[in-house]
């Protein structure tokens, strides 16, 4: 009885010193997270719409706009994220001279990198959209654009909800990547408290901050999901 | 219609252009090198890993500090430019340096051959030794012939490899080796039990061993001298130069060893040449 009575002493001890702890790292990992939801943020506001152009550009019948649409989505979704970092971060400035900061290279790098996901989404939600809905729009007399945005796209948005929704997610935790160019996100910074302090604590709250960021996604998309099928019967 | 799109198109990819290149301007005249180059900026731009204690590191409210980071501001003032702290990832050093990122590579550096020969080294500034440390009732090692029954971890392209490679006994114990990004990984997998040493250099592995409650032992035989160095652009041996004229001061004056008492509780600052 002594014993466990002893146990829960030591923990309840143990626990109590890492939260003083917790509350030491807290300041610098929020600025960390700051960092992060940054990247996350503008790479998501800017990726999302430039998905689409080249989405209908890789359908165009013209080969003129196809063949760049391709090629450009298979080379950012063909190379690995982490290399197309480096390719910016360090290649552009010896070969050109362009020298951009390291938050700068990697929300660029980022915004390249997922509107082309984005793209195949997109063009795979265009793609299941019955042929007979354009037959339909055309024999009511719409033209190309009003079929295009006033019935396809509409419906689209609301099949590859899901999908984005998974991409957004995987987003959150590449940002971690770019460490790799020494930008101070959540992950560098827990790193540092880590070789710092030689203790795990660090790396533990950054992935429960990562788990409440993913959640609060999860949530969103929920609730966009729900509100794109309103208008279905049910 | 399809004129209107390929036209949004174009927009598009003009936008996502112009908005990378109208970024600022890159500092100094990349015609110059060395120190007419930094001389000209005014600034010195120091590439170091923030996350490598006791040389560079940010403490809790996030200020760098460390022995690097005050000997190197120490150094800007006996130069007189300013000293700009750069965060890199230690894996890129040599393209960030080459890249022109950064005049130099300043955070407890050792100056290995390799090293010698891909950059313009200053002079050995700090005297070091790399050593074996153990778990605290685990196997000891005594001699380098214990080395052959024990799992050794060690940071990738560490002194300490190189330093382990260049040993005599190496053959007898390199296939026990293995190698981590950097030495907080090692010290998990001490204290997972799946190493029995690990090789290191002294001012890391004291710094470690006092934030650990449980200790490791610093065992009796050690790989021999080890020493920091600062890296500058091959070629580039004029700023190497200055900075070697402002740490000689800095010792002169006393600077430098204050700085050594502070983090290290001892002087271990030198200035030597290499034997050619």
């Amino acid at each position: 009885m002594e014993q466990v009575y002893q146990f829960f002493i030591n923990l309840f001890n143990a626990l109590a010193a890492e939260l003083q702890y917790a509350k030491v790292l807290m300041p610098s990992l929020m600025q960390g997270l700051i960092v992060t939801l940054k990247i996350f943020i503008l790479t998501l506001v800017m990726s999302l719409p430039l998905g689409l152009p080249f989405a209908l550009g890789s359908n165009s019948r013209r080969v003129i706009i196809r063949i760049p649409c391709r090629v450009y989505i298979w080379l950012f979704r063909g190379t690995p994220l982490m290399l197309q970092l480096f390719f910016f971060y360090f290649f552009l400035p010896i070969v050109t001279g362009i020298k951009l900061d390291g938050f700068t290279t990697a929300v660029f790098t980022f915004v390249l990198n997922y509107a082309a996901y984005f793209a195949e989404i997109y063009r795979g939600g265009i793609e299941s959209i019955d042929r007979g809905q354009y037959e339909a729009a055309q024999s009511l007399g719409l033209s190309r654009t009003q079929t295009l945005f006033g019935i396809i796209i509409p419906q689209m948005i609301k099949r590859v909800l899901p999908p984005i929704s998974n991409e957004t997610i995987t987003l959150v935790k590449d940002t971690a990547l770019v460490s790799v160019i020494a930008v101070g996100e959540l992950i560098r910074v827990a790193r540092g408290a880590v070789n710092r302090d030689v203790k795990v604590t660090a790396f533990v709250i950054a992935a429960i901050i990562y788990l409440i960021l993913t959640f609060v996604l999860t949530l969103l998309s929920n609730h966009l999901e729900k509100r794109f099928s309103r208008h279905e019967a049910q | 219609m399809k004129k209107i799109l390929s036209l949004a198109l174009a927009l598009v990819l003009a936008g996502t252009i112009a908005g990378c290149t109208n970024s600022k301007p890159s500092g100094g005249d990349s015609a110059l090198s060395g120190w007419e180059f930094v001389e000209d900026k005014g600034e010195l731009i120091v590439g170091l890993d923030d996350t490598f204690a006791p040389m560079g590191f940010r403490d809790e409210s996030d200020n760098l500090v460390g022995f690097d980071i005050d000997l190197a501001t120490k150094v800007g003032e006996k130069l007189g430019v300013d000293i700009k702290f750069q965060p890199i990832d230690w894996n890129s050093k040599e393209l960030e340096l080459s890249s022109k990122r950064i005049d130099c590579i300043w955070n407890g550096m050792s100056a290995t051959e390799s090293r010698q020969k891909e950059m313009s080294l200053t002079k050995k500034y700090l005297n070091n030794r790399i050593v074996i440390m153990t778990i605290d009732g685990g196997k000891a090692v005594t001699s380098k012939d214990d080395l052959k029954d024990m799992k050794i971890g060690t940071q990738e392209g560490s002194s300490a490899l190189e330093t382990m490679i260049k040993d005599d006994d190496y053959d007898s114990f390199k296939d026990n080796i293995s190698e981590f990004p950097t030495y907080d990984e090692v010290i998990l997998d001490m204290q997972a039990g799946r190493l029995d040493c690990m090789v290191v250099d002294e001012v890391l592995g004291e710094y470690k061993n006092s934030k650990l409650t449980e200790k490791f032992i610093v065992s009796e035989i050690n790989f021999g001298d080890d020493f920091y160095a600062i890296g500058c652009r091959k070629g580039e041996t004029d700023l190497a130069d200055k900075i070697n004229e402002a740490i000689a001061t800095l010792i002169e004056e006393g600077t430098a060893e204050e700085i050594s008492n502070k983090w290290f509780g001892k002087n271990i600052v030198i200035l030597e040449g290499y034997d050619q």
